[in-house]
């Protein structure tokens, strides 16, 4: 009963990711000055749902962005990929629309492959040291992919003082010393304006 | 960041402006004008409304102009500065155009160092 149990789960299991959409991937991290660009590639050119930790050591993940996303921040790929899966196309269900992805010789889609769609996110000022970045199912809690890069001190303009945002954050790093330093020029400025107008 | 939470963010960051920008004005104004004009209440009314214009307008709108961080930061205060200097000169004559000014770098340089400093200590 068991063993049997265990093959239907199995089958239903195998035959529910066979047809699923693939999950979101991370695809390609880059580094600009103290800066982190992370493309993230999906079936949809919405996402939701999803953020990004980073892990660091035997440090607790970090959130560092939540990938709720509206297709402004889309942009599709050249050509229809697949899910990556690398399933072998099945021989007796030829799919015209197969790519081999990877360039191995065979083309990895089951069904169709469509058009996916990238998500550009930059981090901005991200502390130098080796970064685990994990692309997590919001709602469940685990992560469906995973990526280590090695963050180089380049010594750029961003003083950073470990503050992580997502561009969408607007004001960008906010523990900047960048943010003291005009705070007070503006107050000096202002105060040059006012005293000597009280003598006169 | 999802809307919500930068809708939060954006509330709690226009509060705690209003908290250090409206006594600021109305502790300048007392200090500079002379006579009984403008009066204290009409200050505290002018700094309010001069926060709920560009306040949002740097947190919505101006990212959406200048994508460089420091350049955002930088001509988004200058235009803060300037506009809430207007709006100082226009609606609390006879404050000249130079102590308005003068009010409004002092004030959004005073609210500047104390988010930061919030930000720094209380995250």
């Amino acid at each position: 009963m068991t063993i049997i149990a265990g093959v239907v789960i199995a089958t239903l299991f195998g035959t529910a990711r066979a047809d699923s959409p693939p999950d979101p991937r991370l695809h390609a991290i880059a580094q600009d000055g103290q800066d982190v660009a992370i493309t993230v590639w999906h079936y949809h050119h919405t996402m939701s749902g999803y953020r990004i930790d980073a892990l660091r050591g035997d440090a607790e993940p970090t959130q560092v962005a939540m990938l709720d996303l509206d297709s402004s921040y889309a942009s599709p790929s050249d050509q229809p990929r697949c899910s990556g899966y690398d399933y072998e196309c099945y021989e007796d269900e030829p799919d015209p629309a197969c790519f081999d992805c990877d360039d191995d010789g065979f083309a990895e889609c089951i069904s169709s492959c469509d058009t996916t769609w990238f998500f550009d996110l930059t981090l901005r000022c991200v502390e130098p040291g080796l970064v685990e970045y994990q692309l997590v199912d919001d709602d469940w809690g685990f992560d469906v992919d995973s990526m280590t890069f090695e963050v180089a001190d380049t010594a750029d303009a961003c003083l950073s003082e470990g503050s992580v945002q997502d561009e969408d954050a607007g004001r960008g790093c906010s523990t900047t010393p960048f943010v003291p330093r005009l705070a007070i020029l503006l107050s000096l400025a202002g105060l040059a304006l006012l005293v000597p107008s009280r003598r006169a | 960041m999802p809307p919500t939470v930068l809708l939060v963010a954006w509330a709690w960051a226009f509060v705690r402006t209003l908290l250090v920008e409206v006594p600021l004005v109305v502790l300048l104004v007392r200090a500079l004008r002379s006579g009984t004009q403008p009066t204290l209440s009409r200050a505290g009314l002018v700094a309010l409304l001069g926060s709920a214009v560009t306040h949002p307008l740097l947190w919505f709108v101006w990212p959406l102009v200048v994508q460089d961080y420091h350049r955002y930061l930088l001509s988004g205060e200058l235009l803060v500065v300037a506009l809430e200097a207007l709006l100082l000169w226009a609606l609390l004559r006879p404050l000249s155009l130079r102590r308005c000014l003068g009010v409004s770098l002092v004030v959004n340089g005073a609210s500047m160092a104390i988010g930061w400093g919030w930000n720094t200590l209380v995250g």
